[in-house]
């Protein structure tokens, strides 16, 4: 079994340490990956923790070995690569010390494959250099981010109404013993 | 006499239906509470692992899943696998999978494994982490006397009823209810000690990453500690499938990827500097 190489503390401490954007923008990186997902100021600074995790082992991993994120830290990684002068002038050269470039898969079952193998080399590349499992709420299982995930698409709340399949389900349930007590003091009354 | 004449149908009714929940509370706490102390012997062998935790199907799930990841076994049907080449990196019992001609099935595997199945259950019983039989057996019949009781009272009420010429419909419905209950308290009984049951929770919470996404060489070790959910949206569904197929689903429910191309994506920063 190989060794897994040693934790590289000054690499983690400038990941840790560097800051994602202008520090005096109104609409700060961790705000705009939180709205932009619609998730909470603290799942969003969360994600970003893991994301740094995630670069930490791009970096450390062996020549040649690709490693792949969830989907919550690809939304991290995708929102950084728009702010593509510190991703590509600051943090690139001067924190991770390498180009670090994104692939999406090119489909198909061979892509798949190498998609889990990354993903699930990734999870325990995690837990050998941080000593713990990554979060499962932001590193889900294997059917969560290769079968659901994987469905999301982008979209304006202003043009469809986006709403949970459980709370439409207490909606009608809700509506449906209404209407049948209506209907009952309806009948009463006649 | 009629135990009951001084109550009316819908009393007895009320009466069975809070006893049934009663005894559904009974035939949990008995084999949580009741069952052997044995020992927290620590194992480590995947083969035992699987056995602890779900028998010999699920041995037999670790084993063809070991196989199919090392490309030992290939696809053969919707629900049945064959040998693809019969050298592997294996055990006894794997040799044996190997050994097979023409497609199988997983109940296939199972009868082949059968004799070891049995030795590896012998040893987790010498280690005190399976129940004897006998001691299984007692409390299997425990977990269920409750139900076996209230039948009993519910019968005795309903002949009576019906002698009286009572209608009997919902005591009838109840009793059924009851005997589907003692059935499959019955059948999913948990053969282990509560050290077995212990060894089985440390391993699995110290393996929890296995549950998401195992690597190829920990796939045996994550469906014997976890079943082969753990292997929907793999490469290796295909023996998600088979199992789903074995417990009489159709496998759909396995389907190997969305169809679609997949999500994922990836970097490296391998070559890029030192």
């Amino acid at each position: 079994m190989t060794q897994p190489p040693a934790f590289d503390g000054e690499l983690w401490d400038r990941l840790e340490a560097h800051h994602i954007g202008p520090a005096d923008a109104a609409l700060t990186f961790a705000q705009r990956l939180a709205r932009e997902n619609r998730w909470s100021a603290a799942y969003a600074e969360r994600v970003i923790l893991e994301y740094k995790r995630f670069c930490y082992l791009a970096r450390t991993a062996s020549a040649g070995q690709q490693v792949t994120p969830s989907d919550a830290v690809d939304q991290a990684w995708h929102l950084h690569l728009t702010y593509s002068r510190d991703y590509w002038e600051e943090f690139c050269p001067h924190v991770l010390g390498a180009d670090f470039h994104h692939g999406p898969t090119a489909g198909g079952s061979v892509e798949r494959a190498r998609y889990y193998d990354q993903y699930a080399a990734t999870l325990s590349a995690y837990e050998a250099a941080f000593g713990e499992a990554p979060p499962s709420e932001i590193w889900p299982d294997a059917q969560r981010r290769f079968q659901i995930d994987p469905h999301a698409f982008r979209v304006n709340p202003r043009d469809v109404m986006v709403a949970r399949p459980a709370k439409v389900a207490v909606v009608i349930g809700i509506f449906a013993a209404l209407a049948g007590m209506a209907g009952w003091l309806i009948r009463g009354v006649l | 006499m009629n135990l009951f004449e001084t109550w009316t149908g819908p009393d007895f009714l009320a009466f069975y239906a809070v006893m049934l929940v009663t005894c559904v509370g009974l035939a949990l706490w008995i084999p949580a509470n009741l069952r052997p102390e044995g020992r927290k012997t620590r194992i480590e062998d995947p083969e035992e692992i699987a056995m602890l935790a779900g028998g010999a199907q699920r041995h037999a799930l670790a084993i063809i899943a070991d196989l199919y990841v090392q490309g030992a076994l290939d696809k053969a049907q919707k629900s049945k696998a064959s040998v693809a080449r019969t050298s592997a990196d294996t055990t006894s019992a794997g040799a044996a999978v190997l050994r097979k001609v023409g497609a199988f099935s997983v109940s296939e595997v199972v009868r082949t494994l059968k004799d070891h199945a049995k030795e590896i259950e012998a040893r987790l019983q010498q280690r005190g982490l399976l129940m004897e039989s006998g001691e299984a057996i007692k409390l299997r019949l425990l977990s269920i006397a409750p139900f076996v009781a209230l039948a009993l009272i519910g019968l005795y009420r309903q002949q009576a009823g019906k002698e009286l010429g009572e209608p009997t419909g919902y005591l009838v419905g109840l009793l059924i209810l009851t005997a589907v209950c003692a059935v499959m308290r019955f059948s999913s009984a948990n053969p282990r000690t509560q050290g077995g049951n212990a060894v089985l929770k440390r391993w699995r919470e110290q393996s929890s990453r296995l549950k998401r996404a195992p690597e190829g060489p920990e796939v045996g070790l994550a469906v014997g500690l976890f079943g082969t959910g753990v292997l929907a949206a793999t490469p290796y569904a295909h023996v998600h499938a088979m199992k789903q197929s074995a417990s009489g689903g159709d496998g759909s429910g396995a389907a190997d990827g969305d169809g679609g191309g997949g999500g994922g994506c990836g970097g490296g920063c391998g070559g890029c500097g030192g």
